[in-house]
């Protein structure tokens, strides 16, 4: 009854696109390469198989594919091995029917859209090449996934020629696009004969000769990335020299069509693309190499760089030039040295320091491009604290059969440390995310004469391996290095394959037969020891484990457990018998940010307390560690029995965040709410999770804001807003911030003290960026992450500004050690108003430490990247665009110009700044810790 | 194939396709539903064979009336809600589980169904109207039809980051059921970037048509504001009657008419009450004819705090009032050209609707030409171009 429709199978019509699938010894893989073509929602295609001559059993599934479906797969065989991948593309472009082609390689696939979407965008643009997002997808996980150049691949777009776009030149891979098969034969474009790294001429080719190029931001192409292959596919083969003459003949002819075909001006972009792509391959492996290895391969890649323009060679960014011109220079140390600094971060050279400036090396000083590419002043590496050194660690030699004697040494070009200084190191495993740490041996460090430290350590053969946590698979071998207060951590690294194969020499766990394995390599150039588990029993068990944990029992028995020390039944006991016990007269519970901290307005109305003279009982909570919490306080694990037993006793709480919601107050108890900041964004009953959340949320929340009786304000402003927002009726305590009152009594040789403390430099504006967190994230469980690119801004303003990143507590670590001379990770540091009293200028958002660092009268900008999106999530109560006291940008451009010169436009924001201290901070005395302290404890004057 | 079939296809030289529109129900009066009921009208009008299916029936109250030349059926009573078992306790549930056992048996039942309804054509298209639906629709054979699904909402409502959409699981589901499919519609470009961006790789947009094109506009004479749409707490109508409030005082005569029915309808005449805005704000209850009510309006003011494609926009330019709307979702944007044919105001606030209310009150030119550009610029919300657009893709997807 219906109509058929006439397309359902492409039958004798021909066919819009053309995929090449070309294969070599892979029938295990083709079919499901081939599947993800027959899979696609275009049904107009033809699928060609190219067979290079496989030796095993691909020409067979390659047939088998054929017959399965005869109007749409065609199988070729080549007549001899090709090699290479040239010749079944080629063979495969010819014998193709299709308007359009496409490649695929046999171990990779395609999207399931990507050929519709190609042919789609190639239609509407009129475009003889169309390029897709390639996606690089761990084959063991499928989880990890990088967008190979991302960043041309931000929007749809159409280009008239390469020249309108010449950045694409820096993706050549050939198989993530769709090209016009007409516009391939009237040009005569081919993959080169004989020749591996075809792709790169064959891109070049088509990227020069298409009018217009097409770019699709939508993942088309799946390259099935395999870690630790022992069979390196084709192009990964990198340590035969060979392999390194084959790439560079493909520049060489690249250079050469590009001037044949009057393209010159390619050619800078396209050698910056070589340095930072095909050059920085190589080097990221070259120390492992063999002598012979390394000179060939220096001679071949400096006579190639010598026809690179020194233009070319600038443009490729500081250490990346540094490095190219002393592989021109021929000068093998200096290069591998630059080379560790480029690409790990590490130095392991020396530092030549000429009239205030810092080189790379003293050797080509002489030479004005040599002395322009080697200053490396701005990375601050010669003035780097010890602590924020990145040291190469090497480990040297293991040697021994029952125990292992490891040997290292530690570069130290700058010399910090004397012969007679005091040092001590430990010997650390870690786990790649650093979450856990297992401590192994205690080193001997030793000054040799030449300047660099050595060390040996002895792994004994113990009866059984320290404790470890289960499930982790494999450990990196870091050091940390005590010198006086100073600390340092480094990973020790390897550049010979000294580990291979041997077992540290303790002996099997005997439950788990846990064994640990050194590891050739692993990720980086670290030392890594993978976990083994041999006994047959551990793998039993561990099978049945996790049998029992996916049925759910395991889960049922733990929460069984658990809520025997749940917070319900704590909290059922202290409403049922502990508030019926006696209250002890004066005793006051502490306590800041649910305990994570010793800080902010609580920590400032207690030592108040303390220096009026008042003796009294005080607890204080505290969630993790005690260090850092007074010793005159009783310290009480937070949530635990004894504090719900103190809360349950005390007088008086002070807080500035709440008590757990499953702690009613007694009737006679006071409660000090200090808060911890005046409101920008929505709060309380305003938020959008409380406004349109459920009601018993609702009702929970106005529960806890009944208990309190005092509530500690900034200004008349935030005092009307939290009033309608938390609808408390506690009493408001005009006193300003406790917390503020150091920023008002400005205590300049302690600010100085503070500042060495951290180590901070002293020729450099310190800058704190401090941005809040998005609650988006908690919704889709992401991480912002940081918004700012480090290694740009460290370029472009790192002579002048040095930055502490303050990060929520869930986006902490978030600055990579490399760029430690820049900035660095203050997460962790407790004390927000120590930070602010030493930063010169401030970068936030939309926290509400606005209000506490309008008092210093500093400069402030606001980066509000997503001051719409969050505006209309969250919600705020006034508009910061015209009340800031400070600019307020949205990209990170604007951050560089502001931070590259704040002084001057801060002048602008002299009178504006008044203007919101006036309205947010009207309270603020610089006395609020004795006001509080007088009106809530009775104490003092 | 029978006679009768050839002679149905062979009038028109376009392609007569099995067209199945899915909808979670195709009852209710609400936007969705009107939207495919038009469609299916439209497309039966152009040679089509339409069949418009709910899942389940809608709820109880006023029902939407087919239109001509489609077949409308609906799966089943409501499915109960899904019940996932974990852990041991789970297995000491005897009645959930029976419950569970139970709707999984009316879910393959309900599955079935749609599947015979599948089965008796050899090719088509199955266009899913929301994401809720697509799970009836990914449990049955569709492998002879294309797939289109729809979604009528903005990125970060389906995400759950709007304060009306917290914890929306929408977004994870679109994710789940629709990459595979033919094509995913969103109303709007920014909304099908986003998408695309998060490695939906199928997204495109389409636009709602509008039901009708009216004949007659406005003569912009009336001193009447109105807004149009469910009185729910996302329209926010209660930040409507604050900027009303400053409107009234510089502008006595004018009124505000608020047409819809909803669970704030209370609240609202309370707040009306309280503000002194009795003599000129009045809540008219729902309006079945809101072109009808355009012809007597002079501006249109939407006051929403989440929107799709707000389509009363529109409607309002279709009849040549001018809108004034707060700028909350990309889709207000899509419609209105901002100073061009309308205003959008900075999103929640009130002083700003207030200023663009009193624009365009005070300047009757300014009313006229926003009105003829914006009838003008809104054609392309007409069905026929709609159904234009429908037909290429159908072709796209063919291929």
């Amino acid at each position: 009854m219906p109509t058929p429709s006439e397309s359902s199978t492409v039958g004798g019509l021909r066919p819009d696109v053309s995929v090449v699938v070309i294969a070599y010894n892979d029938a295990a893989r083709l079919p499901e390469a081939v599947a993800s073509v027959l899979d696609q929602t275009l049904r107009a295609l033809e699928v060609i198989v190219v067979d290079d001559a496989s030796t095993d059993g691909t020409w067979d599934v390659a047939q088998a594919l054929a017959e399965a479906h005869p109007d749409r797969v065609r199988a070729i065989r080549l007549p001899e091995n090709s090699g290479g991948c040239s010749r079944p593309r080629n063979t495969g472009i010819d014998a193709a029917q299709g308007d359009y082609v496409m490649f695929l390689d046999s171990d990779d696939s395609l999207e399931r859209h990507a050929a519709k979407n190609l042919l789609l965008t190639a239609e509407r643009t009129g475009a003889d090449l169309v390029s897709g997002l390639c996606v690089r997808v761990n084959v063991t996980n499928e989880n990890k996934r990088t967008r190979w150049y991302a960043r041309l691949y931000a929007e749809h777009a159409t280009y008239d020629s390469i020249r309108d776009a010449p950045e694409l030149l820096f993706d050549t891979l050939s198989t993530n696009k769709l090209y016009r098969r007409e516009f391939l034969d009237r040009n005569g474009i081919r993959f080169p004969d004989g020749l591996h790294y075809e792709d790169l001429l064959f891109s070049t080719e088509a990227y020069c000769t298409a009018q217009p190029i097409a770019i699709l931001p939508v993942e088309v192409y799946r390259w099935h990335v395999v870690e630790d292959a022992a069979t390196a596919s084709i192009s990964n083969r990198r340590n035969n020299i060979a392999n390194f003459r084959d790439r560079l003949q493909i520049h060489q002819r690249i250079d050469a069509y590009l001037v044949a075909r009057g393209f010159d001006d390619l050619r800078p972009i396209k050698d910056r693309k070589f340095i930072l792509q095909d050059l920085k391959l190589y080097l990221t492996d070259l120390a492992r190499r063999d002598a012979t290895y390394q000179e060939a391969w220096l001679n071949m890649a400096a006579d190639y760089l010598e026809t690179v323009s020194d233009e070319a060679v600038v443009s490729a960014g500081p250490l990346a030039a540094a490095t190219a011109y002393l592989v021109r220079r021929r000068d093998l140390d200096e290069t591998l040295h630059a080379a560790e600094l480029w690409i790990h971060g590490r130095l392991s050279g020396g530092l030549c320091l000429d009239s205030g400036r810092a080189y790379l090396t003293g050797r080509y000083l002489e030479d004005d491009l040599g002395r322009e590419l080697l200053d490396v002043t701005a990375l601050h590496l010669h003035d780097a604290p010890f602590s924020r050194r990145n040291m190469r660690n090497r480990l040297v030699s293991i040697a021994g059969d029952r125990t292992a004697e490891l040997r290292g040494e530690i570069n130290d070009p700058l010399r910090a440390i004397d012969a007679d200084d005091e040092l001590s190191a430990t010997l650390e495993l870690r786990t790649a995310d650093g979450r856990h740490r297992v401590d192994i041996a205690r080193p001997q460090v030793e000054l040799t004469a030449q300047g660099t430290l050595t060390w040996r350590a002895s792994l004994a053969a113990r009866r059984r391996p320290p404790r470890m946590p289960p499930n982790v698979k494999s450990w990196g071998l870091w050091m940390t290095l005590h010198h006086g207060d100073s600390v340092n951590v480094s990973q020790v690294i390897s550049t010979t394959d000294v580990t291979a194969g041997r077992r540290l020499p303790w002996k099997r766990s005997p439950w788990t037969g846990q064994s640990l394995l050194w590891v050739e390599r692993g990720p980086g150039d670290g030392v890594w020891l993978r976990v083994e588990r041999a006994s047959k029993a551990w793998r039993l068990a561990d099978r049945v484990w996790s049998r029992v944990r996916r049925s759910g029992v395991y889960g049922d028995l733990r929460r069984l457990f658990l809520s025997a020390r749940s917070r319900g039944l704590k909290s059922l006991v202290y409403r049922s018998v502990l508030v019926r016990l006696p209250v002890r007269r004066g005793t006051a519970v502490f306590e800041s940010q649910l305990g994570r901290v010793y800080a902010d307005n609580p920590k400032y109305v207690y030592r108040a307390l303390r220096s009026a003279g008042d003796n009294r009982r005080v607890v204080w909570s505290y969630t993790e560690s005690t260090s850092g919490w007074p010793q005159d306080a009783v310290l009480v694990k937070r949530a635990s029995w004894r504090y719900f037993y103190e809360l349950a006793r005390a007088e008086l709480w002070v807080d500035n965040q709440g008590f757990p919601p499953g702690a009613p107050k007694r009737r006679g108890t006071k409660y000090l709410q200090t808060w911890h900041g005046s409101p920008y964004k929505a709060m309380g009953f305003d938020q959008p999770q409380l406004q349109f959340g459920p009601a018993d949320k609702r009702a929970e929340f106005a529960a806890g804001v009944g208990r309190w009786t005092h509530f500690c304000v900034q200004s008349p402003f935030a005092d009307d807003t939290f009033r309608r927002a938390f609808r408390h009726s506690a009493k408001s305590l005009p006193s300003g911030y406790p917390r503020n009152d150091p920023l008002l009594r400005y205590d300049a040789a302690a600010v100085k003290d503070l500042r060495a403390q951290l180590e901070l430099p002293d020729d450099r504006q310190i800058v704190l960026y401090a941005p809040t967190f998005r609650d988006s994230d908690r919704v889709t469980r992401t991480r912002s992450g940081l918004r700012l690119n480090l290694a740009r801004l460290s370029e472009l303003v790192g002579d002048r500004c040095y930055l502490l990143v303050r990060a929520h507590y869930l986006d902490r670590g978030s600055v990579p050690t490399r760029y430690s001379s820049f900035a660095r990770d203050v997460s962790d540091y407790p004390d927000t108003t120590e930070l602010l009293l030493l930063a010169d200028g401030l970068i936030t958002d939309y926290s509400s430490v606005m209000f506490d660092y309008a008092l210093l009268r500093r400069p402030m900008l606001f980066y509000a990247y997503d001051l719409e999106l969050y505006n209309q999530t969250r919600g705020s109560y006034f508009d910061l665009e015209t009340e800031a006291p400070g600019p307020v940008v949205k990209t990170e451009d604007g951050v560089a110009e502001w931070l590259s010169d704040f002084r001057t436009p801060h002048l602008a924001y002299a009178e504006r700044l008044e203007r919101f201290v006036d309205k947010f901070c009207t309270y603020e005395t610089g006395h609020a810790s004795e006001d509080v302290v007088r009106e809530f404890f009775g104490v003092g004057t | 194939m029978t006679a009768a079939a050839e002679e149905r296809s062979a009038p028109e030289s376009r392609h007569r396709r099995n067209i199945f529109i899915v909808a979670n129900n195709i009852e209710e009066v609400g936007g969705l539903q009107r939207v495919v009921h038009t469609l299916a009208e439209g497309f039966a009008e152009r040679g089509h064979a339409v069949e418009l299916i709910g899942i389940s029936p809608g709820p109880p109250g006023a029902r939407i009336e087919p239109g001509r030349g489609y077949q409308t059926m609906t799966l089943g009573p409501a499915e109960p809600a899904e019940w996932v078992p974990r852990g041991i306790r789970a297995k000491l549930r005897p009645v959930k589980q029976a419950k569970e056992r139970f709707r999984r048996r009316v879910h393959a039942r309900n599955v079935g169904r749609l599947q015979a309804r599948f089965d008796r054509v050899e090719d088509g298209v199955v266009i899913v109207g929301q994401i809720w639906a697509m799970q009836w629709v990914a449990d049955a054979d569709t492998r002879h039809l294309r797939v289109i699904g729809m979604s009528h909402e903005s990125y970060e409502a389906s995400r759950g980051l709007l304060p009306t959409a917290i914890g929306s699981t929408r977004y994870r589901r679109i994710m789940q059921l629709y990459p595979p499919i033919d094509a995913v519609l969103l109303l709007t470009e920014v909304d099908a970037r986003k998408f695309e961006q998060r490695g939906l790789c199928n997204v495109q947009v389409m636009h709602n048509p509008l039901p009708q094109w009216p004949d007659q506009v406005s003569p912009l004479t009336d001193k009447r504001v109105v807004a149009i749409g469910r009185l729910e707490p996302e329209k926010r109508y209660d930040r409507l009657l604050d900027a009303w409030k400053i409107v009234a005082t510089r502008h006595p005569g004018w009124r505000l008419d608020i047409y819809g029915a909803g669970s704030l309808a209370m609240s609202l005449h309370d707040q009306i009450e309280e503000a002194g805005l009795v003599d000129s704000a009045v809540l008219q209850g729902p309006t079945k004819d809101p072109f009808s009510v355009l012809q007597r309006a002079s501006v249109l003011a939407l006051s929403s705090e989440q929107e799709g494609l707000p389509l009363v926009l529109a409607e309002a330019m279709a009849t040549g009032v001018p809108c004034v709307a707060f700028d909350c979702v990309p889709g207000i944007r899509e419609i209105i050209r901002d100073g061009e044919d309308g205003l959008v105001v900075r999103n929640r606030d009130v002083d700003a609707l207030a200023d663009g209310i009193c624009r365009l009150i005070e300047d009757e030119q300014l009313r006229r030409s926003f009105g003829s550009r914006g009838r003008h610029n809104i054609e392309r919300f007409r069905l026929d171009r709609i159904l234009d657009r429908w037909e290429q893709l159908f072709e796209q997807v063919d291929r």
